[in-house]
C-alpha cells in the first residue's frame, strides 16, 4: 500500500530535486524563511590535524612539519597535504578558514563549542546546528526527517535544550556495507498487514491528549512513509546510484556517507551530518593518516572532491552548503610517540557551496602553525558564518524549556564576511 | 473580569522617611543600583570582563568599592568634574552630549540625572552622613503595581525609603503579568506570576493572581492535607479540576508508576474488586513491597543521584558504580528513610562514593547542592549573579568542605584544604547559610556538621527537594520545574501543595513509601487526562496549574517492559531509541512486538487457544494489552475480523494495539 499516492516510483528520480514535499519540508522554519539551502556537515571526529591537511608548513622544522609533504594548492598561498591532491585541485573553488581558535581542548567541550556555537555550560546543553535548522513545528507536510545523521550523531550534535522532536534522525548503519539499511526502516510484514488496523485503533482512541501524543502521531506518519513508500526507500538506497559515482566518492564509510548525504539534501533534507571518527592521532600520525583501509586522507580527498564535483554537476552548488570541520587542530610539534595532541588554539575548516565565495582563504597561523597571526575566528563565528551562508536570520531567538530566551548565535559572534557572498 | 490580588506578606509599616532628617546615603545604596537598573553594569556594557571603551564596572555592580574607584579615580578622576559637575564625563556620556556607544541612557534633568549630579555636587562621597544598614526590602501595592520599600537601620532609628526608582523588577511569567521599570503591572492573562524586585543585593517578591473564573470545584471536600492544599490553590485561581480518571486507568497508571509495567488481568480484577476509597492505597502498599518496585525506584534514585547506568563490560568505573547501584537497590528494598540516605551520602561509608566520584571539591559541593538541596550553586563558581542567592565566596567556602582529607605527620588524617588556584591560599570552609537565623549546630562534631546543616539547620530545603522530585516522578510534572534549581525566581507552580507535601514528608520522618502513598492517594494523582475543549494542548492552563493531568509517553524502558509483560516473556531486543522518528520505526519494524507474538505459548496466543468466543477473546485481549474493556465502537470494528481470521486476526490486532497511541502513553 502506498499511503502517499501522489508519489510514484517511476517519477521519483527525475523529480528528486523538485519533490512535491520539498516546499513543505523547507518551510515551517522561521529561521530560514527566505532560503531553501541545505547543509552538509562533514564532521572529522577526534580532532583533525590542521598542519597535516589544510595548513601545511613545508618550511618548518621536521618535528613541526611532520613526515607528510604539503604543496601549494590551486589557491595561492595555501599549502595542502600532498595526500589530498584532488582537494588541492579544487581549493580555488572553496573557502578556507585557517584561523579557527577555540578555548576548549577537550573532545567533549571542543565538539560542543563547534557543533552548537556555544561554549559548554554546566546549566544548559545547547542545540546543534542541525537541530537549530529543523522546523519548530512538525507539520503533515514533513514526511521525511529534516535533520539526518550518518551513521549516527555526535552526542553534541543533538537537540540540546530544544524538544526531542527537533533531534537528529540517525540512520544507524554504515552506508558502504552491502547490507546497509536504515535501522528499522524495512517494513515488517506484520506492520504492513496491520497498518489499517493501527489506523483504526488510533482513530477510535479519538484525538491526541497531549503534545507528546500529538508528536507521536506525526512521527508515526513519518515512520509509515519512510518504511512503506518506495520513494523514501529509494532516497536512502545507494544502489540506484551509478557504480562510477559510488566509486568516485570512495567505497568506504566516508565516501558512501557523503554520497548518501547528497541524495538526502537533494530529496529535501535540511541538514545532514556525516560523522567520520578516528582522527584522534596521539601516536604515529603520519602512518595513521596514510595507511589503512582506506587511508584517512585518501578517503577524505575522494569524498570531498567527489561531493564538490557532484553538487556542481547537478546544479546544486548554490542550494547546498558544505562544511568540513573538527573539534580542534592538533599540536604543531610531533610528540615522542610520533603523534600530535589536542590543539584548540588553531585549526582549519573548509567550506564550499551555497552562499559562499570561491577561492578565498581567511586567517593565517604563524610559521609553526601554533598561534594565529591574522583574523582569529572563534567556533561561534564559524557557526554564525554557516548560518549566514544558509540565509538564516541570525537574530532568531530560541527558548529554553523554562522560557529563557537564547539567541541562535551568541551575541559576540560575527560571521566571517570575507567568505560570504554579498 | 474579577481580579484577585494577593500580596505575599502583610505590611504594617507606613511609608515615611523621617522628615527633615538627613537622608542616609551610601554609594552601594544610591549609585550602584542605578548602574544596574540602567544596564551600565551589564555583561554587554561596562560590566564585561574587560569593561567597555576603557571604563570597567563590576558585573551587575556587585563590587561597590571597585566601581567607586572606577568612577572617581580611574583616568585621574576625569569622569567626575567637581568644579563643574554638569561637565562630568559620566553625565555627558550618559546623556549623550559626548559620543557614547551605548546611546543616551537618560535625559538631562531626569531623576537619575539629578541624583548623580547631586552626588557630584556634594563631593562624590562613598558614604554621607550616617549610611545605615539595609535591613529589608519589601513590596507594597500601589496603583495596581508595586512600590519597593527599603528599610535602613541607623544607630538610633529605622528609616524607610521608597526605592522603586532604583529597583529592578521582573516577572516570573510575562505571559501572565508584565512588570514595568516603575513597578506598575500590566496583567495579560489569567494565571499566577511572581513579581521579583531587586535592590542593592536584596530581593523581595509578591504574587499576582488573575482568576480563570471557572467557578468553585464541583468535588466533594476532602480532609486529606494534600487535597485541601491542592483544591485551595485551584480555587484561588478560579480553576475547576477535572473529574477523576476511571478505575481501570488508575490501575494502569499506578502499576506503570510503581512497578514499571501494566497490571495483569488478574491484578486489574483485584484492583477493581477493592472498595473505591481503598483501591489506590491498598494496591500501592502491596506493590511497594515487591522486588519490581525496588528495581524501578532504584532507577529513579540513580537518576536523582546522577549515577550512570551500567554500560556493560566496557564500564571502567564499574566496581565503584556497581557497588553504588547495589547500595541504592538495597536502600529501596529496606525502605531506608531519605534523611538517612542523605546522611550515608555525606558520611564516610560506602555511599560516600556518590560524592567522591567527583574529583574537584567544587564539583562535589555543586553535586550535593543539586541532588540533596535541589539548588544550583554552580552559577556562582565563576562570578556572582544578581538573582542568585549564592555568591562566589560562599561557593568556594562550601566547596572547601569537600576537599580530600590528607595524612598528617603523626600518621593520622587531617581535614582537607582547598587552595585557590591564583593565590595558593587555603580557603576557610563554611557551610551554606540556608537559614541565617538558625541556631548553630547542636554538637560541634565535624563529621555531623555538614549533614546537620543540610538536613536540619532550621530549614526544610532537603524535604522540599525530595518531595518535589517524588511528585515529579509520580505525576510527571515537577512542582518546581528544574528540580535542581529551587530559587526565589523559580517558584513552585503550586506552592501550597508543595508546602503540604513537605509537611507530610516531615511527619513521616522522610519515609519514602509513606511519601509515595500520600502522593498516589491524593486527588491530583487520580485526575483524568482528557484535554479540555477549546484549548490547544500546549496551552491548556488546566494542565499547567494541575487541574488536569497530562498524558506523557512511556519511557523507552517502560515501553519495552510493557510489551514483554503483554507477551508474558522476556525479549532479547534492545530498548527503543530516544529519537521520536526512530522510536516509531522501532515500534513498527524492530521485531520486538512481532517476535513476541510468534513466541510459543505467549499470552496473546493463549487467548486464541483457551478462549473460544470472539467477543470474549476481544475482551481478554483489551484487558491484557490496555487494561480495560473494549468500547462498543471498538467491538464493532474489530469483531468481524476476529471472527473471520481467528488466531492471525488476534495477532494482528494485538500488534496494532501495542503500536497504538494509547499503549505508548502513560495517561
Amino acid at each position: 500500500m502506498n499511503p502517499y499516492p501522489m508519489f510514484r516510483r517511476r517519477d521519483f528520480l527525475t523529480t528528486m530535486s523538485a519533490l512535491p514535499w520539498l516546499p513543505g519540508l523547507l518551510q515551517g522554519a522561521p529561521l530560514l524563511r527566505k532560503s531553501n539551502r541545505s547543509l552538509i556537515v562533514l564532521w572529522m571526529d577526534g580532532g583533525m590535524s590542521h598542519i597535516d591537511t589544510f595548513d601545511g608548513k613545508p618550511e618548518a622544522r621536521p618535528d613541526i612539519r611532520g613526515e607528510l609533504v604539503a604543496r601549494e594548492s590551486s589557491l595561492e598561498g595555501v599549502f595542502v597535504s600532498e595526500h589530498l591532491p584532488r582537494i588541492s585541485g579544487i581549493m580555488d573553488q572553496c573557502a578556507l578558514v585557517r584561523s579557527i581558535t577555540s578555548t576548549e581542548g577537550n573532545h567533549g567541550r571542543g565538539s560542543h563549542y563547534m557543533l552548537t556555537g556555544r561554549r559548554p555550560s554546566p546549566l544548559l546543553e545547547y542545540p546543534s546546528i542541525g537541530s537549530v535548522l529543523t522546523p519548530e513545528q512538525l507539520g503533515n507536510s514533513n514526511p521525511i526527517p529534516s535533520y539526518v545523521a550518518i551513521p549516527d550523531a555526535h552526542p553534541y550534535a543533538k537537540q540540546g535544550f530544544l524538544p526531542l522532536t527537533r533531534g537528529p534522525f540517525e540512520v544507524g548503519g554504515d552506508p558502504s556495507k552491502g547490507d546497509f539499511r536504515v535501522r528499522n526502516m524495512a517494513a515488517s510484514p506484520q506492520a504492513q498487514r496491520a497498518l489499517s488496523l493501527l489506523q483504526t485503533v488510533d482513530a477510535l482512541d479519538g484525538k491526541p491528549r497531549s503534545e507528546s501524543e500529538q508528536a507521536r502521531d506525526r512521527f508515526l506518519s513519518q515512520a509509515r512513509f519512510m518504511s512503506l513508500s518506495p520513494e523514501a526507500r529509494e532516497l536512502f538506497d545507494l544502489s540506484s546510484e551509478k557504480s562510477e559515482t559510488r566509486k568516485r566518492y570512495g567505497r568506504k564509510l566516508l565516501g558512501q556517507s557523503a554520497l548518501l548525504a547528497r541524495r538526502l539534501v537533494e530529496g529535501g533534507v535540511r541538514t545532514v551530518l556525516v560523522r567520520y571518527k578516528g582522527w584522534d592521532h596521539h601516536q604515529g600520525i603520519a602512518r595513521a593518516l596514510t595507511y589503512g583501509f582506506p587511508p584517512k586522507l585518501e578517503a577524505l580527498d575522494q569524498a570531498v572532491s567527489a561531493l564538490h564535483e557532484d553538487l556542481t554537476q547537478r546544479g546544486l552548488d548554490d542550494r547546498v552548503t558544505v562544511l568540513l570541520a573538527s573539534e580542534f587542530g592538533r599540536t604543531p610539534r610531533i610528540n615522542p610517540r610520533g603523534g600530535r595532541d589536542h590543539w584548540g588554539r588553531a585549526s582549519s575548516a573548509l567550506l564550499f557551496g551555497g552562499g559562499l565565495k570561491r577561492g578565498v582563504v581567511v586567517g593565517k597561523t604563524d610559521a609553526n602553525g601554533e598561534a594565529l597571526v591574522e583574523r582569529p575566528v572563534t567556533p561561534a563565528d564559524l557557526f554564525s558564518t554557516v548560518l549566514a551562508a544558509l540565509g538564516a536570520d541570525l537574530e532568531h531567538v530560541l527558548h529554553t524549556p523554562d522560557g529563557r530566551p537564547s539567541r541562535i548565535v551568541v551575541e559576540s559572534a560575527k560571521p566571517v564576511h570575507e567568505i560570504l557572498q554579498g | 473580569m474579577c481580579r484577585a490580588w494577593v500580596i505575599a506578606a502583610a505590611f504594617a509599616v507606613p511609608l515615611v522617611a523621617g522628615a527633615g532628617e538627613p537622608k542616609p546615603f551610601h554609594f552601594a545604596h544610591d549609585i550602584s543600583p542605578l548602574l544596574i537598573k540602567q544596564g551600565c553594569a551589564s555583561a554587554e556594557c561596562h560590566g564585561a570582563a574587560t569593561g567597555q571603551a576603557g571604563f570597567k564596572l563590576s558585573l551587575f555592580a556587585m563590587k561597590p568599592d571597585a566601581d567607586y574607584a572606577a568612577l572617581t579615580q580611574d583616568l585621574d578622576g576625569r569622569r567626575i568634574d567637581l568644579a563643574k559637575p554638569e561637565a562630568s564625563l559620566l553625565l555627558r556620556k550618559a546623556t549623550r552630549q559626548t559620543k557614547h556607544e551605548g546611546g543616551r541612557i537618560f535625559k538631562k534633568g531626569s531623576a537619575d540625572y539629578e541624583s548623580l549630579l547631586g552626588w557630584i555636587r556634594r563631593g562624590v562621597a562613598f558614604t554621607e552622613s550616617e549610611p545605615g544598614r539595609l535591613a529589608k526590602l519589601r513590596l507594597e501595592p500601589r496603583d495596581g503595581g508595586f512600590a519597593a520599600v527599603a528599610e535602613f537601620r541607623l544607630a538610633k532609628r529605622t528609616v524607610t525609603r521608597d526605592v522603586t526608582r532604583l529597583t529592578v523588577f521582573s516577572s516570573t511569567d510575562e505571559a501572565v503579568a508584565l512588570v514595568h521599570d516603575n513597578g506598575s503591572v500590566t496583567r495579560r492573562a489569567p494565571g499566577e506570576a511572581w513579581v521579583i524586585a531587586r535592590y542593592a543585593g536584596r530581593n523581595a517578591r509578591a504574587i499576582i493572581r488573575e482568576s480563570f473564573n471557572e467557578g468553585p470545584p464541583d468535588m466533594a471536600p476532602s480532609t486529606q492535607p494534600l487535597d485541601v492544599a491542592w483544591l485551595a490553590g485551584l480555587e484561588s485561581l478560579g480553576l475547576k479540576p477535572d473529574a477523576e480518571a476511571d478505575a481501570s486507568l488508575l490501575a494502569r497508571r499506578l502499576h506503570i508508576d510503581l512497578v514499571g509495567r501494566p497490571p495483569t488481568p488478574g491484578e486489574l480484577d483485584a484492583f477493581l474488586a477493592l472498595p473505591p476509597a481503598k483501591r489506590l492505597a491498598k494496591t500501592a502498599d502491596q506493590l511497594m513491597r515487591s522486588e519490581e518496585f525496588a528495581q524501578v525506584f532504584s532507577g529513579h534514585y540513580r537518576r536523582w543521584l546522577e549515577l550512570p547506568e551500567a554500560r556493560g563490560e566496557k564500564d571502567f568505573e564499574k566496581p565503584r558504580n556497581t557497588k553504588l547501584r547495589r547500595y541504592l537497590l538495597e536502600t529501596v528494598r529496606q525502605n531506608k528513610p531519605l534523611p538517612q540516605l542523605a546522611r550515608d551520602i555525606l558520611g564516610s561509608g560506602e555511599a560516600s562514593g556518590f560524592v567522591s566520584r567527583h574529583n574537584d571539591p567544587r564539583d562535589r559541593a555543586e553535586y550535593v547542592g543539586r541532588t540533596l538541596l535541589g539548588m544550583s550553586i554552580g552559577c556562582a563558581r565563576c562570578h556572582d549573579h544578581p538573582m542568585d542567592r549564592w555568591q562566589q565566596r560562599e561557593h568556594l567556602a562550601f566547596s572547601a568542605y569537600f576537599a580530600d582529607a590528607r595524612p598528617n605527620p603523626d600518621g593520622g588524617m587531617m581535614a582537607g584544604k582547598l587552595f585557590l588556584p591564583g593565590t595558593g591560599k587555603a580557603v576557610q570552609p563554611a557551610l551554606l547559610q540556608l537559614n541565617p537565623a538558625a541556631p548553630p549546630a547542636p554538637q560541634h562534631r565535624p563529621g555531623d556538621e555538614l549533614a546537620w546543616s543540610i538536613l536540619d539547620g532550621g530549614h526544610d530545603q532537603f524535604g522540599r527537594n525530595v518531595a518535589n522530585r517524588f511528585f515529579g516522578i509520580l505525576v510527571g510534572k515537577h512542582l518546581v520545574d528544574a528540580p535542581d534549581d529551587h530559587r526565589l525566581s523559580n517558584p513552585a507552580i503550586h506552592g501550597a501543595l508543595l508546602d503540604a507535601l513537605v509537611r507530610e514528608f516531615g511527619h513521616t520522618g522522610g519515609d519514602p513509601r509513606k511519601l509515595i502513598r500520600a502522593i498516589v492517594t491524593s486527588r491530583v494523582y487520580a485526575l483524568a487526562s482528557e484535554p479540555r475543549a477549546g484549548h490547544a494542548l500546549a496551552m491548556d492552563p488546566a494542565a499547567r496549574y494541575l487541574a488536569r493531568r497530562e498524558a506523557r509517553p512511556l519511557t523507552p524502558a517502560q515501553f519495552k517492559r510493557a510489551v514483554e509483560w503483554v507477551i508474558g516473556d522476556a525479549l532479547p531486543h534492545e530498548s527503543p531509541p530516544e529519537s521520536l522518528l526512530a522510536r516509531q520505526l522501532y515500534v513498527l519494524n524492530s521485531g520486538l512486538i512481532q517476535d513476541g507474538l510468534v513466541k510459543p505459548g505467549n499470552s496473546v496466543a493463549a487467548i486464541g487457544d483457551f478462549v473460544s468466543e470472539p467477543t470474549q477473546q476481544l475482551r481478554a485481549l483489551f484487558r491484557l494489552v490496555l487494561s480495560r474493556d473494549p468500547k462498543p465502537s471498538e467491538a464493532e470494528s474489530f469483531l468481524p475480523a476476529l471472527e473471520k481470521q481467528g488466531a492471525a486476526g488476534l495477532g494482528d490486532l494485538a500488534f496494532a494495539l501495542m503500536a497504538g497511541r494509547e499503549f505508548g502513553s502513560l495517561r
